[in-house]
């Protein structure tokens, strides 16, 4: 039983990482190639005037 | 709808980055303390641990979908796409923690009570609010219109919101397998002080997460306004 209990503990705080971790990575994923396109946006309507 | 020059000024901060580093370091420190310092509970053993990690999700949960409260409420009063984009990026975060809630209820629940789920009130209405938010997300994708978008999502967002105190209240209306709200007030002192850790470093990862998604909807709207503009300028 307090093996099992470890086994949900476990698992617990894998998830919550996971979960934290991933959230983090997407987020700064999106952050980046949303930053690349704006300044890409940028540029062209700079060259265009 | 506003669309300021504020929404084209697109900073880039790096004290928010150190501020990210610190509440992840807080919340290592804060649950290495509390796993290893906390006493086994008399009936429940170790599987106690697991409130370090569920009920600050589920307060940050409640917390996040009071921020998207106060910004709809905000939007409609004032009209600020700002606002709007705030109200959007909290109810991400907020929808994000409430899926970890869940999980995390439902492994707590399989050794506690015997199962994975039981329709019980605050399981329920936490799954309602689950689901509001999802929607609430769902419709910011389907809406094309900004200001439109904004206007729904206000709405949603503030009907959602209302939940909360429902949810919060559903272990006191309706008794049923669920405890109460563990809170200090409730709880042996031995785990007050690692649940309040725990609840502020998850305080701390909230605010960083909801200022690092309204970064991204505020470049992703200056693109589109951008693009709008050189569309405009070609015609």
């Amino acid at each position: 039983m307090q093996d099992q209990n470890l086994a949900f503990i476990g698992a617990a705080y894998a998830i919550t990482w996971g979960v934290l971790l991933g959230y983090l990575i997407r987020v700064h994923r999106a952050l980046g190639q949303a930053r690349a396109e704006f300044e890409s946006a940028s540029k062209q309507t700079e060259r265009a005037r | 709808m506003n669309e300021s020059a504020d929404t084209m000024n697109v900073p880039r901060s790096r004290a928010w980055t150190l501020f990210g580093v610190f509440a992840f370091v807080a919340l290592i420190a804060a649950q290495a303390h509390a796993i290893l310092t906390s006493p086994a509970d008399r009936d429940m053993g170790h599987l106690q641990k697991i409130l370090y990690v569920h009920v600050p999700a589920a307060w940050i949960t409640f917390l996040a979908f009071m921020v998207v409260l106060v910004y709809s409420i905000r939007y409609m009063l004032r009209r600020q796409e700002k606002d709007d984009l705030v109200a959007a990026s909290a109810a991400e975060v907020g929808a994000t923690f409430n899926g970890l809630t869940l999980v995390l209820g439902m492994i707590w629940g399989k050794p506690a009570w015997g199962a994975w789920w039981v329709w019980e009130a605050r399981l329920t209405s936490t799954l309602i609010l689950f689901m509001i938010f999802v929607g609430y997300l769902a419709l910011r994708s389907f809406v094309d219109d900004p200001e439109r978008r904004a206007q729904w999502s206000a709405a949603v967002g503030a009907f959602g919101a209302i939940n909360v105190p429902i949810v919060y209240m559903s272990v006191r209306w309706w008794r049923t397998i669920h405890q109460i709200q563990s809170s200090p007030s409730t709880m042996d002192s031995a785990y007050v002080l690692g649940l309040r850790t725990n609840a502020i470093a998850f305080l701390l990862i909230m605010i960083y997460f909801i200022r690092r998604r309204y970064e991204l909807a505020r470049l992703r709207r200056a693109t589109e306004l951008i693009a709008d503009a050189a569309a405009l300028g070609g015609n």
